[in-house]
């Protein structure tokens, strides 16, 4: 671990990771909880997020992309009697999702300014937290400082679609808080059985240490830590929560549930799964792959018979997501990168998505898609936007869901040709809801006259989508900028 | 032989007598209000208490044994002692509203003399102190939980929780009895040799069953649970209060300290008797706790299944080459701690609902969070320290009884602990929605045969509770200490 601060970075013993970590909570928290009116604190959580996403920025230009292993690393006893320690570090896995994470949060906290118009304290108060804890599961390298984080991304996103959602938010918030706290709880089991065989919460050491575990101790790791991770995702079958949440949280709380959490599952797997139970892995590796086509072509169908936008972008992200486990089993260089990529790329495109549908929500009230039609000649500006970014999220070339897509595809193809072929198919049927989904809402003529006089998109609602849609043309266009952060660290994930 | 140094070493349970004692007189020599009078008393003798306990505890790895070995002053009996003094003393403050005049001197003096007992019980070394010490501090509880005795449910309460005790306590002495006539004995150290001639006999292990279903009743598990919602119902809010977590955390010590020393050589036996009673109480209590609608009730339920939480701990049991050790019980002494707080905690704000509203109800929590935010935001803190959501301390208690149980090999109770805890959160998060994600429910009457707070008592409330809930935080975030502390009381007393 030391070999990777030499290069480039010797200089660098400030504490970045940590900073980014605290800084928002400790100085905007205070900023929110004492400013007196809407805007200052807005502003105050906008500075607060704008601090971390620069932070992010700074992290990653100066992540040095040729080193193996962590980066940044920062130690210290935190409950020395339990043998719990303060460790943070990122490396190739979890560099893109710290951005991702900095880079969402001020056009997050645009969204909720625009959408917010009761308890606004709270919820920046809530959104500032859980920026924290999310940035923590990213980069913590103590599997119970991990742990905290995990769970502690709970509450905020718990209050924010409880507080804030819609009509059905109350059964929404605590399927939520029920299937996921179920899921990483038993992961807690897991931790401290591996705790146990290893000697250490040290997430650095324990790959090494867990390779000669018994068959039977990776097994049940496999079993606890899948189960967390998959309800995460969420994969297939255990996605069900994932819907309801979706619809009933409030616009800023679908961004970050869709751009950051879903993220979390994932990154589980790469970070603990593969490297702490690889053999059980092996073994398991066919059922995930399945679940993961299943989820793929399962999400997409359901997506496209869906009424209501906001569920057909939430199913839409089942399937998407589906690319991303699939990538990450198909234990190729290639699978996994583009795992990774296609995180990056979701992170920002179904934000994107959601922030649209919440346009059309302020002002129209209806997410039924029944309800829309004709709106590009009313509202061009928008129309164009969310153009774009559907174009993003069914995977055109030259925007940012084709570079991911495609990686994943050329590793499931490498993987089994079957397995490319029902992947690809999973590209297609994006297409046609997508595409089907668009014409349905922006073109075609006004069904709903009430609509007619519907004004367009204003100035901070632009600078938001353009915030988001900057990431979607620099991954599309140049790919190569985040891949190559990537390969050094995948290159020892892959089978 | 009784030492003049010994008196020295029991200065501070002379001290609480003698306030306690105090407190009857100045009731009988003055006229009117002598609330604050009363409080001051209490709090200033509690104070003392502490002053003369931590000027004469013995060295850290010392335990003194005074009046010819019937009582043991060590590390271990200073940790529960200062939680105790702590408790009675906010217990004290919280009562001051509800009893005024005449009965709180009653109050903080029944109190008094219940602390008196905890205390000794703590630090007994004999059968016959421990019977004597239990009987002080049960005596006072019963007549609590009847103080307000023109309420019917009051005085049922009382009566049911009396008859109970009394017969638990006839248990109690018999298996005491039964103890003695197998080893001769009532020293607790001199037990365990007896009990290691005799083997693992049906004798002995009769013996060790009654004293098991006695203390099992004492610290309310399954299937001798019955008494406590009812108890903690009926009882004025306040003692409830105290008696969810004085009595309840003293009887776990003595237990603690009865299963390892005196029955030491039958610990394989203790451990799987303890790990059933433990799966047993924290499924029935969780899942009874759901179907409750009085949050005295619920609490009730729920410390039930904290019991269960702490005896998993207890049942921890490290098997290595014959010798048994009992590795979870700094464990225990640390939840019992963290316990104490967030119970405390939820029953003060309990009581701050009621004297706004008059009722226990759940409903009666709906807007909380408008009506008073301090309140709400600590109910919120206890209720997901309870469930065991990091960074609380409910969570690291619960994180070092699972790794005291995963170590001991008990993977299984593991399980059943975390499943259960997904339990939980469904009942206590019932309470944050209400407090958060409801309105104020106009039908509920306002101070409905409640004594509206004067100004300075809503203070005095505010200022206990957010204490409480500051705690709850910071043993979290900050329990390496109080951890450590832990560790060393068990280190050099028990084992």
């Amino acid at each position: 671990m030391n070999g990777t601060m030499t290069t480039g970075e010797a200089a660098l013993d400030f504490p970045l990771l940590s900073l980014a970590l605290w800084l928002p909570l400790l100085v905007g928290l205070p900023i929110i909880v004492l400013a007196r009116s809407r805007n200052a604190i807005a502003i105050g959580a906008l500075m607060a997020s704008l601090a971390q996403a620069v932070l992010a920025i700074v992290i990653t230009v100066t992540f040095d992309h040729q080193a193996t292993g962590y980066q940044f690393v920062e130690e210290a006893p935190w409950i020395p009697a339990l043998g719990i320690s303060y460790k943070l570090g990122v490396d190739g896995v979890s560099i893109l999702m710290v951005l991702l994470t900095g880079i969402l949060g001020p056009l997050v906290v645009a969204a909720a300014w625009l959408t917010i118009h009761r308890r606004e304290r709270e919820f920046f108060a809530a959104l500032i937290t859980l920026q924290t804890a999310m940035l923590g599961v990213f980069v913590t390298l103590d599997f119970i400082l991990f742990y905290v984080f995990w769970e502690m991304v709970l509450i905020p996103m718990y209050l924010m679609i409880g507080v804030w959602g819609h009509e059905r938010r109350i059964y929404a918030t605590i399927k939520f808080f029920l299937y996921t706290f179920a899921g990483s709880v038993l992961m807690l089991v897991a931790i401290l059985a591996i705790r146990f065989t290893t000697g250490t919460f040290d997430i650095e050491a324990i790959p090494e240490e867990m390779a000669g575990a018994s068959q039977i101790l990776q097994r049940w790791v496999f079993v606890a830590f899948f189960l967390g991770f998959a309800i995460k995702v969420p994969m297939f079958p255990f996605h069900t929560w994932l819907p309801d949440a979706h619809v009933e949280a409030p616009t800023a709380g679908s961004m970050v549930l869709a751009g950051v959490l879903l993220k979390m599952g994932a990154y589980g797997f790469l970070r603990f799964l593969l490297p702490m139970a690889p053999d059980a892995v092996d073994e398991a590796r066919g059922l995930v792959v399945a679940l993961s086509l299943v989820a793929i072509v399962y999400g997409a169908l359901v997506a496209m018979v869906q009424p209501d936008l906001k569920k057909l972008v939430a199913y839409s992200s089942v399937s998407h997501m589906g690319f991303v486990t699939l990538g990450i089993f198909t234990a190729t260089q290639t699978g996994i990168d583009g795992a990774l990529v296609q995180m990056l790329s979701h992170g920002v495109v179904s934000p994107a998505l959601f922030f649209a549908v919440g346009v059309i929500y302020e002002r129209a009230h209806t997410r039924r898609i029944d309800e829309l039609g004709g709106l590009a000649p009313r509202m061009p500006i928008y129309a164009t936007l969310f153009g774009f970014f559907m174009l993003a999220s069914l995977g055109l070339p030259l925007l940012s869901g084709f570079v991911g897509e495609f990686l994943v595809l050329v590793g499931a193809f490498d993987y089994a040709t079957g397995v490319g072929v029902l992947a690809a198919l999973g590209v297609i049927l994006a297409a046609a809801y997508m595409l089907w989904m668009y014409q349905r809402v922006a073109l075609g003529r006004l069904r709903n006259q009430a609509l007619a006089t519907i004004p367009d998109v204003n100035r901070t609602e632009i600078l938001t989508f353009v915030g988001l849609g900057v990431l979607v043309v620099w991954v599309g266009i140049f790919p190569d900028t985040f891949v190559r952060l990537l390969s050094a660290t995948t290159a020892g994930l892959a089978g | 032989m009784i030492e003049p140094s010994d008196i020295g070493y029991v200065l501070p349970e002379l001290t609480v007598l003698g306030t306690a004692l105090a407190l009857l007189l100045w009731a009988a020599i003055t006229r009117g209000d002598r609330r604050w009078t009363s409080v001051g008393l209490a709090l200033t003798g509690n104070g003392l208490a502490a002053l003369f306990m931590f000027m004469r505890a013995p060295a850290d790895d010392a335990a003194v044994q005074v009046f010819a070995g019937q009582l043991v002053v060590d590390g271990y009996s200073t940790f529960f002692r200062a939680l105790f003094l702590i408790l009675a003393s906010l217990a004290i403050v919280f009562g001051a509203q509800r009893f005024s005049t005449a009965p709180l001197t009653d109050f903080a003096a029944l109190l008094q003399f219940s602390l008196l007992g905890m205390m000794l019980l703590v630090g007994a070394a004999d059968w016959a102190t421990a019977f004597i010490a239990i009987e002080t501090m049960a005596v006072p509880v019963y007549v609590m939980v009847g103080l307000t005795r023109f309420r019917r449910e009051s005085l049922e309460a009382a009566m049911k929780y009396f008859a109970l005790g009394a017969f638990a306590s006839a248990i109690l002495i018999y298996g005491i009895a039964w103890t003695y006539g197998l080893t001769g004995t009532t020293s607790l150290a001199e037990t365990a040799a007896g009990i290691t001639a005799h083997g693992e006999t049906p004798w002995t292990l009769f013996a060790l069953g009654l004293i098991l279903v006695a203390m099992g009743f004492k610290v309310a598990a399954v299937p001798f649970h019955a008494w406590t919602p009812d108890a903690y119902q009926g009882a004025p809010t306040p003692a409830a209060a105290f008696i969810s977590v004085g009595p309840k955390v003293a009887a776990m010590a003595l237990l603690a300290r009865v299963v390892t020393l005196a029955f030491e050589p039958l610990a394989a036996n203790i451990a799987i008797a303890l790990a059933v009673i433990a799966a047993a109480t924290m499924i029935l209590g969780n899942l009874a706790a759901i179907a409750q609608n009085d949050v005295k009730r619920l609490l009730g339920y729920s410390s039930i299944a904290h019991t269960g939480y702490m005896l998993v701990g207890l049942a921890a049991v490290s098997q290595t080459e014959g010798t048994a050790t009992f590795i979870g019980i700094p464990s225990v002494l640390f939840y019992g701690f963290v316990y104490a707080f967030m119970t405390f905690g939820a029953f003060a704000v309990a009581y701050v609902v009621e004297t706004q509203t008059g009722s226990n109800d759940i409903s009666a929590f709906r807007g909380l969070a408008q009506r008073s935010p301090l309140p709400a935001v600590a109910m919120a803190v206890f209720m997901l320290s309870l469930t065991g959501v990091p960074p609380l301390s409910g969570f690291l208690g619960k994180l070092y009884i699972l790794q005291s149980a995963v170590d001991a090999n008990f993977g299984w109770l593991a399980v059943v602990l975390v499943i259960t805890s997904v339990v939980s959160a469904f009942y206590y998060l019932r309470v944050v929605v209400m407090m958060f994600m409801q309105d104020a429910d106009e039908s509920v009457p306002a101070d409905a045969g409640s004594v509206p707070a004067s100004a300075i008592v809503a203070d005095t409330h505010s200022a206990v509770i957010a204490a409480v809930a500051g705690a709850t935080v910071a043993f979290g975030i900050v329990g390496g200490g109080l951890l450590t502390w832990a560790q060393s009381a068990v280190s050099n007393g028990l084992l």
